[in-house]
């Protein structure tokens, strides 16, 4: 088996997308729910978790995009249902909500499945390929992914986290997914390791001579 | 002069010393056994004292009498004082005293080691007027990049701060009221910082010290104000960069939640090293919280734990210098100078400079060979005695650091 290379999912990551991009994408989908939520106001009981749903689906597209916009990720433009994603990098970015404790759903939309193929070039960085050495990929796909609580009882304005994702070839599984909370982290060099000490006086070179008059 | 006096007595010497040790000109007469009158002479220079007078002089004073004879060196640029009440005159002298005799240390370890570059933001402003808070936003930015420290929690300021090239003293100084002080020394090329050991609080001693840094940055080229208010704009502004260093507008306010409660910050101060009290300043001052909001937080913080202290506040022990004590170490460890020698060549009393290198007490009365025992024993787990005749040895891997 080739070795494992010393690029990760989570550098590339970093690499491609700016920090400011990953944070423009947690308030823009948190400020998107709460939008979805209060504009359900005033709908009836029986299909309101329908319909903050839906308003979801919309709102959190309106600024899904206004956010890749402002961010020149070059977003796709909102039409019907298409998803909508954008691109930095070698990264596609494309978003979509799940209740907690679920990752199934990304899986329901076509295009979304399509995309991730592209990730087939990622999949070395997480187990080493048996005869093919690791190329670095030139696409690739990640997603925001909204968790929300799966009930209109709790936090039903606001997602309970929110995650990015990148999925595996045929998005059955996740080759790399963590909070946007813990993520951002990863853009401060010095966190995790140790400060260097560059407090070291060094010995001057003509040393022998002066220790004679060291007692002046 | 007179002719039976001490050639090349240094009078300033003694204004030093009596600075330094806070006694009068009358106290010390009285201890040397000579009238107020000739101590006055000797301390204008227009008398020097004979030797037995000056032996005596230096044994009360405690330093070698040849000290007395080396002429001082260029008085570090006037420093900056968090109290300037009337009241503390005389701890003022004597601070600056305590640093003037810490650059005489720097100055005598340096004629052997070479100190690190001094590595600072630079900053030419000359009025306080200049010193806008987006010009303090941008210096600690700056200086964070220049010592890349990321804009996380600094590890050890301490460390960073030396490693930048500046001298730091941390010594009980018996002047709690003044927490510290920094000059610029000309003759070193470098500045000094002098912080107060009296409160064991970490957290504040690491706040003292980006203060202080501030200082030195912003306020190198500022005539020293003898107006209150203007004191007040410089003590401010030190308090603003030592903020803006320590807690980074965009990785702190991303931590903090909204509406802030002090338990929140309680979790935070572990992890960014700063006081509740520091991060409400701070995120009064990135106008996340509004005047009321501070204002409620701080009433709600003096409900609760009272004016001064906070909980936690002494599970973070202070900072301790290194680079003057490293390079007392190297010229023993490198056998330029054998350790009894040390403090002969620089002149002061051994207690004198073991306090201000941060080095042990009585570190100067130890042998060589039983410090090399004393690393020795510190560098991995101790051996294990079996109950036979042999010494197991731990295997070479748990040791790794």
């Amino acid at each position: 088996m080739t070795p494992l290379p010393r690029e990760s999912i989570p550098s590339l990551l970093i690499r491609d997308l700016p920090r400011d991009l990953v944070m423009a994408m947690e308030d823009a989908l948190s400020s998107g729910a709460a939008r979805a939520f209060g504009a359900a106001h005033g709908t009836e009981d029986g299909h309101l978790p329908n319909v903050v749903g839906q308003l979801r689906h919309f709102k959190m597209n309106e600024a899904f995009h206004r956010a890749l916009a402002a961010n020149h990720a070059t977003p796709t433009p909102i039409r019907g249902n298409s998803l909508i994603t954008g691109r930095v990098g070698m990264f596609t970015l494309g978003r979509f909500n799940i209740p907690a404790g679920s990752w199934i759903n990304g899986r329901r939309s076509h295009t979304r499945q399509q995309m991730a193929l592209a990730n087939e070039a990622l999949e070395p960085l997480v187990q080493g390929g048996l005869f093919d050495p690791y190329r670095p990929p030139s696409e690739a796909v990640a997603f925001f992914v909204a968790c929300f609580s799966g009930s209109l009882q709790v936090s039903p304005d606001a997602p309970l986290s929110i995650h990015i994702a990148v999925p595996n070839r045929d998005m059955r599984g996740w080759l790399f997914r963590e909070p946007l909370s813990a993520f951002l982290q990863r853009y401060e060099p010095a966190s995790g390791e140790v400060q260097p000490d560059l407090v070291k006086p060094k010995l001057k070179k003509r040393t022998g001579v002066a220790s004679e008059g060291s007692s002046a | 002069m007179s002719r039976g006096g001490v050639q090349g007595f240094q009078s300033q010497r003694l204004s030093q010393v009596l600075a330094a040790r806070r006694l009068t000109q009358a106290q010390l007469a009285g201890l040397v056994g000579v009238s107020p009158a000739t101590m006055s002479k000797w301390r204008s220079g227009s008398q020097a004292p004979e030797r037995e007078a000056l032996d005596r002089l230096a044994g009360v004073v405690n330093v070698t009498p040849e000290w007395f004879t080396r002429a001082t060196s260029e008085k570090v640029s006037l420093p900056l004082f968090r109290s300037n009440a009337s009241a503390h005159v005389a701890a003022r002298a004597m601070l600056e005293a305590r640093m003037e005799w810490a650059q005489d240390v720097a100055m005598a370890l340096a004629e052997f080691v070479d100190y690190p570059a001094v590595n600072l933001p630079v900053r030419s402003f000359v009025d306080p007027d200049q010193i806008t808070p987006d010009e303090i936003e941008a210096a600690a930015v700056e200086c964070r990049e220049l010592w890349r420290l990321g804009r996380t929690a600094v590890q050890d300021l301490a460390l960073a701060i030396e490693g930048a090239g500046v001298v730091m003293i941390r010594e009980e100084t018996g002047v709690a009221q003044i927490e510290g002080l920094s000059a610029w020394s000309a003759a070193l090329g470098r500045p000094l910082v002098l912080l107060s050991a009296d409160k064991d609080n970490g957290y504040r001693s690491r706040f003292d010290l980006a203060h202080e840094l501030g200082h030195l940055i912003l306020h190198r080229h500022i005539t020293r104000p003898t107006d209150r208010e203007r004191h007040k704009q410089l003590e401010k502004q030190a308090h603003y960069f030592a903020g803006a260093f320590l807690l980074p507008a965009e990785s702190f306010s991303s931590e903090v939640r909204t509406p802030v409660t002090l338990d929140d910050l309680l979790l935070l101060k572990r992890r960014w090293g700063v006081s509740v009290a520091a991060m409400v300043m701070r995120l009064r001052a990135l106008e996340i919280l509004d005047e009321e909001g501070a204002q409620l937080l701080f009433k709600r913080r003096s409900a609760r734990w009272g004016a001064k202290a906070e909980p936690g506040d002494g599970d973070r022990a202070p900072e301790q210098p290194r680079l003057l004590r490293r390079s007392v170490d190297l010229l023993i460890d490198e056998h330029v100078m054998p350790r009894e020698s040390i403090p002969r060549h620089i002149g002061l009393a051994a207690h004198d400079i073991e306090k201000l290198a941060g080095l042990p007490e009585g570190y100067f009365q130890k042998k060589d060979n039983v410090v090399q025992f004393a690393r020795l024993r510190t560098t991995g787990p101790e051996p294990v005695a079996s109950s036979a005749a042999g010494t197991v040895v731990p295997f070479p891997s748990s040791t790794k650091r």
